[in-house]
């Protein structure tokens, strides 16, 4: 009877063999975990790529999965900075400061996004104000159609971001705003969550009557955007880096970075950080399509 | 001298088996077991991450209101209201499953009475490879290809809907549907089939006739395998449905087709990372996880009593 006593200990040699070598980065180098915003994935992607030639054995580690999982990081302990594209929150801070004896978390504001609304490229609509869009967007909003705002007799298919995200934050308190009573007014219903700031981008593309939200730094040629006006009838501003410099693109936030207390300058989280506000990661910033903080 | 030698060794790993057997006998023991365990490892799981607001919720709200805002706008209170994304599991796994299974069973029977030789072997092939396609590329599909056409073909605005979604997870529960029954209708003996033949049936009236009842058992067993797959679809229906809740108002109106929906598999996909462990938006995610589980336990409950009924009349 053949034993299969042989195959059994090569099957064991190499399972041991290839599990060893999980779960070794003891090589001297130190490690960082962002976590956070989806809208500064890629900027912090390419920060991550630049910075390796800064400081080559500084291990970091980013992943962008939405804001609230930026913070859920630092309160969990698995990341030491946290992406957002929007403020955290009193319950978020609190938590944080729970799970850290007392220490609170830090921001620091390392650019700025400007919101665009896209469109469909063959939408004749190119500009449109804050208070339309607030009708667009907002539950109870009476515009649903795109002849109400001089486009073709279509139904608006709104596509947004998912609730946890902050860019859907953001445009939730900067467009749809409050209601009569002081309470923040939620999205129409049938109002769409896309997969990430790109699913907005690709839904949009492929939808004649689509318009949704993004960061501005994810327009390519697929899709166009309308230009802004604060009020109806105002000038229309083009979403661009320096009309979000000049502020007068009114669809504008800062993108934050939050530790966990002010790192130390000589911590390779504190050396990061300073990079990242200095001439280096600024220029990555607005090679990213994003504005830098000066 | 050499057959001594021979004897002896076979003597000797004849009393190591026997005394191997316990072992042996105790790992398979243990194997058994062990499923047994993880099912219910799972159950306990859930349920204990849900557990805390499991008394809070509110069901009516839960089960008929359709406004899902775990995060609401500044002074709001947050809403749970999932019938919504109820209707996306509910209407996603109807449509899918009536287009899988007419197709699937017609598939099965044409590989199984119909077709021969080589183009019965490619045809099975052909389709075991239908199901080894990743469930993402499925979405990918839904999302690049499916959705432009549909937009084409029925001349609307959004191609990723309701249709779509069922399209994607049908043709993931075709080759399980097929495999399954042909596997059924080839265990009806030929002895039915001849004798119906010897009575004058023509080839279909043998299929429909005599082979459908026969392999009741079986088809039942594959349609309900296909529901199970539906219901419990993420990938592909998350790239494809259009992540809307929506409840349509005439559910007999087939433009409910073309709306945008959304279902449970996605909602606690693309929302669980976004929680904090333990926070309310967390554990209702958990909840959304229990009537998953219980929908699938219902199907696989009465798919083996229904398939235990069949067996019960026909022995």
């Amino acid at each position: 009877m053949k034993t299969t006593f042989p195959s059994l200990l090569t099957v064991a040699g190499a399972t041991a063999l290839a599990l060893s070598s999980c779960g070794r980065d003891d090589d001297g180098g130190e490690k960082v975990t962002i976590a956070g915003s989806d809208t500064m994935l890629q900027v912090g992607l390419a920060w991550q790529d630049a910075y390796k030639s800064v400081a080559s054995n500084v291990a970091l580690s980013v992943e962008g999965e939405g804001s609230s999982t930026g913070f859920k990081a630092l309160i969990d302990k698995t990341a030491e900075i946290a992406h957002s594209s929007r403020q955290i929150k009193e319950s978020e801070a609190e938590k944080i400061k729970a799970a850290h004896n007392g220490t609170e978390a830090v921001e620091h504001i390392v650019g700025f996004d400007g919101i665009a609304v896209f469109m469909h490229p063959g939408n004749p609509v190119k500009s449109i104000s804050v208070p339309e869009l607030k009708e667009i967007w907002a539950a109870g909003g009476t515009i649903n159609n795109w002849n109400q705002v001089g486009g073709s007799d279509s139904e608006i298919q709104r596509m947004g971001r998912s609730n946890s995200s902050g860019t859907y934050g953001y445009f939730q308190k900067a467009i749809l705003g409050k209601n009569a009573e002081g309470k923040g007014l939620e999205y129409k219903p049938g109002t769409g969550a896309a997969n990430g700031s790109q699913g907005v981008v690709e839904f949009c593309s492929t939808t004649p009557s689509g318009i949704g939200y993004s960061g501005m730094s994810y327009k390519n040629d697929t899709v166009g955007w309308l230009s802004v006006s604060a009020e109806k009838g105002g000038e229309a501003i083009e979403p661009s880096i320096a009309n979000v410099q000049n502020k007068t693109y009114p669809i504008a936030r800062p993108l934050y970075i939050y530790t966990v207390g002010e790192p130390d300058p000589d911590s390779t989280v504190g050396k990061y950080l300073a990079w990242i506000k200095g001439e280096g990661g600024q220029e990555v910033v607005s090679a990213q399509g994003f504005v830098p903080i000066n | 001298m050499a057959a001594g030698k021979t004897s002896a060794i076979k003597a000797v790993s004849s009393r190591a088996l026997d005394r191997a057997e316990p072992l042996i006998r105790g790992v398979i023991y243990i194997s058994g077991w062990s499923s047994i365990l993880f099912v219910v490892a799972i159950f306990f799981f859930i349920f204990k991450e849900a557990a805390p607001i499991l008394t809070k919720v509110d069901w009516g709200e839960f089960f008929f209101e359709n406004r899902w805002i775990p995060n609401p706008a500044e002074g709001n209170e947050a809403n749970y209201g999932a019938a919504g994304i109820l209707y996306g599991t509910f209407a996603i796994t109807v449509v899918s499953t009536m287009i899988a299974m007419p197709l699937g069973f017609a598939a099965a029977v044409y590989i199984s009475e119909f077709a021969t030789g080589k183009v019965k072997e490619t045809l099975k092939v052909l389709i075991e490879l239908l199901a080894a396609i990743p469930s993402i590329i499925w979405g990918f599909i839904g999302l690049v290809i499916m959705g432009p056409i549909i937009q084409k073909l029925f001349d609307v605005e959004v191609g990723v809907n309701l249709l779509n979604a069922s399209l994607m997870v049908a043709f993931m529960a075709i080759p399980l549907i097929v495999s399954i029954s042909e596997d059924a209708l080839r265990a009806v003996p030929d002895s039915y089939r001849e004798a119906a033949l010897a009575l004058g049936a023509s080839k279909w009236e043998v299929v429909y006739k005599v082979l459908f009842p026969a392999a009741k058992n079986g088809l039942l067993a594959a349609a309900m395998l296909g529901v199970g797959r539906a219901v419990g679809e993420t990938m592909a229906v998350w790239m494809a449905s259009g992540g809307t809740e929506n409840i349509p108002g005439n559910v007999l109106n087939p433009a409910i087709l073309l709306e945008r929906v959304k279902a449970m598999t996605a909602t606690i996909a693309s929302e669980m990372k976004d929680t904090a462990h333990g926070d309310e938006h967390y554990m209702m995610l958990f909840v959304i996880g229990i009537v998953l589980l219980f929908i699938c336990v219902v199907i696989n409950v009465i798919s083996d009593l229904v398939i235990k009924g069949i067996k019960k009349k026909h022995s």
